[in-house]
């Protein structure tokens, strides 16, 4: 036997006549859309940067494993994992960095192999000079570029120090020609990492200790690559989670507390529907009592209300979704529109013409809002808008169980 | 007798509140037979009607045994008593008690609907049932827009839908006028006698007591065959 069928037939019925006994579940399903569609964007906007910075960290600074080169070998490394992107061997240098006019700032070199662009693409893509070239020099970020006005052809000063049991500390300038400016739109980097080819770097990176830094198809494979390296008697991998465990365990956090405020909104739209559809339980007593004297079970009638909620949770999830959808994917475009509208309405107005900037050069380290949103993540928003609701009618329709037919129908 | 479909013995039925208990059924005995009609008289707030939803599994006696239908309705679960009101019997209350939002057609077929699952099949059970009791040119009026006595008579159609072994009828005609309450009246007795249904009628109307085969008074909680 088809019970649903029945239920359905019932509930369309009420749903559709709704307002004759209660308020509508209307605003509480607009609620769940806007719910739906803020944490998309959200989420959408938060994954776009994080993932931005997590991936220009994995690319240009701490690759997916890094191995101590004392000891082993970048051949080594790549024939103990098959199917590696690529490996090479660096030097951090932490250091200060001077311009011609006396201007100081701290710096970390990373001395690369001359090479590395063609050995490791993802490095290579993620390198994006501004001007000159990198491989004849130093490359700077944009930001330090800015900071101390440097330009490519200029000469550096970089402090170098050595520090020996015997002989004490020798600290000295060494001279380098900027070849090129790179961004890479974290300003962490763009600010305080340069690259330096190896066979320029004039003794920089004496005394410090080489590392090899390898690259994976797949960046969550680094637990079983490293369980590989120590097969091959590889001691001392790191995998890039536990390395930037600090910076990338704060994006968590923020994520995660970002996603539980803004999903306060479906708490609320939840106990709106709660009381919205409790008014519509009391509101139909009497034609409760009366199917359940006809022979429906409390369960089925509690279904009933079951089916408003599944239509006021789809409902808004569903819209929701679209317009978060929507409104993630070309929120620059919609920034841009907002911008010359206001930039017209300016002009018109008799003033400077200036429109509103959302995200000003000026005042933010940003050009575009950058926006990634995963499936999981997708369905765990579209759905919990969705089980608001549910949640709510199945609370509110409790008291269908506890309404008497004997009780209502003979008091008329 | 292997072929009664009420039997109550000594069922009484006390409500509790904080002033008093209230026995509003002192050990009733009742037997009904197949296809016997019978009516249930006595004063207001004797018990008439709570005697009627003990007996249609809608309330409980606080002692004694109910079978109806060949069902125990004393000890039975909520789902199976949900069952039993589906198919074994069939209910006409005193206000109509039609669901407002529904037609004449939708309220009629709904219990079969309930029983079947199949809409098709409870709707081709509902027409000739409606055309019965007259009404088979307001189908598609929603109750707001029938008189009294045709909302009583979709009511009485909607309680034979599911061909029910009883009907229990609790003043069925107390709400109407005379001419509504004659045509109702008549429809109960004639298609509960057609179908081989047996009918228990609750009412305050002499004429339509003395029309049933078996008179029952109900007086103190103690039932009387006159």
């Amino acid at each position: 036997m088809n019970r649903l069928a029945w239920i359905r037939f019932v509930a369309s019925r009420w749903f559709r006549s709704g307002r004759k006994v209660g308020p509508s579940l209307g605003p509480a399903t607009a609620g769940i859309a806007v719910g739906v569609a803020a944490l998309l964007c959200v989420i959408g906007v938060m994954n776009g940067f994080q993932i931005g910075f997590i991936d220009a960290v994995l690319d240009l600074d701490s690759y997916h494993v890094r191995i101590p080169a004392a000891g082993t070998s970048v051949s080594a490394v790549l024939s103990a994992v098959p199917g590696a992107r690529a490996a090479l061997q660096f030097v951090d240098v932490r250091t200060m960095v001077v311009n011609a006019r006396g201007k100081a700032s701290p710096l970390r070199i990373k001395v690369v192999p001359d090479t590395v662009m063609a050995d490791d693409p993802a490095f290579a893509g993620r390198l994006t000079m501004r001007s000159g070239t990198f491989g004849a020099g130093l490359a700077v970020g944009s930001e330090l570029a800015r900071s101390l006005d440097i330009r490519v052809g200029d000469m550096v000063s970089v402090l170098s120090v050595q520090a020996d049991v015997d002989t004490g500390i020798d600290a000295h300038m060494l001279e380098f020609t900027v070849s090129g400016i790179y961004h890479c739109g974290y300003f962490d980097f763009d600010a305080g990492l340069a690259f330096l080819p190896s066979s320029l770097s004039s003794g920089l990176d004496a005394g410090e200790t080489p590392v090899i830094g390898l690259r994976l198809a797949d960046r969550y494979d680094d637990e079983r690559v490293i369980g590989l390296l120590e097969a091959a008697g590889i001691r001392g991998a790191e995998g890039w989670r536990t390395y930037n465990r600090a910076f990338f365990g704060a994006l968590r956090m923020e994520k995660t507390v970002m996603l539980m405020l803004v999903g306060l909104i479906f708490i609320v739209v939840g106990v709106n529907i709660f009381h919205l559809m409790r008014k519509a339980v009391y509101g139909r007593v009497d034609d409760i009592a009366t199917i359940k004297a006809l022979g429906a079970a409390s369960i089925d009638v509690r279904r009933i209300f079951m089916m408003d909620g599944i239509a006021a949770g789809a409902g808004g999830a569903i819209a929701g979704l679209v317009v978060g959808l929507l409104v993630a994917f070309n929120i620059n475009g919609i920034f841009s529109g907002i911008s010359a509208i206001t930039s017209a309405i300016n002009g018109l107005a008799g003033g400077s013409g200036k429109g509103l900037e959302f995200f000003s050069p000026d005042l933010f380290y940003i050009g575009d809002v950058p926006v990634r949103l995963s499936f999981f993540e997708v369905l765990f928003i579209t759905g919990a808008g969705a089980a608001s609701a549910l949640v709510a009618a199945w609370a509110a329709s409790a008291r269908v169980s506890r309404i008497m037919p004997a009780e209502v129908l003979r008091d008329e | 007798m292997n072929d009664d479909v009420i039997v109550c013995d000594g069922v009484r039925k006390t409500f509790h509140s904080a002033a008093e208990d209230l026995e509003i059924l002192r050990g009733i005995d009742l037997r009904l037979s197949s296809g016997d009609c019978a009516s249930i008289t006595g004063p207001s707030g004797c018990g008439k009607s709570t005697l009627l939803s003990i007996l249609g599994g809608l309330d409980s006696p606080s002692t004694g045994r109910v079978m109806v239908g060949g069902i125990e309705l004393s000890d039975a679960r909520e789902d199976e008593l949900s069952t039993f009101r589906a198919r074994v019997v069939g209910f006409v209350f005193q206000f109509h008690y039609l669901l407002k939002d529904f037609t004449a057609l939708e309220n009629t077929m709904l219990p079969a609907f309930m029983a079947s699952g199949d809409r098709r099949d409870a709707e081709a059970r509902a027409l000739p049932l409606l055309e019965a009791v007259g009404l088979g040119d307001r189908l598609h009026h929603v109750p707001s827009m029938l008189s009294g006595g045709e909302r009583q008579r979709v009511a009485i159609a909607r309680a034979l839908i599911n061909a029910p072994a009883i009907v229990l009828a609790d003043e069925p005609t107390g709400n109407l006028d005379r001419a509504s309450a004659g045509i109702v009246e008549e429809l109960l007795f004639q298609m509960a006698a057609t179908t081989n249904t047996t009918l228990l009628v609750v009412t305050h109307d002499q004429g339509m007591a003395e029309r049933a085969g078996r008179r029952f008074m109900l007086r103190d909680g103690v039932l009387l065959e006159s």
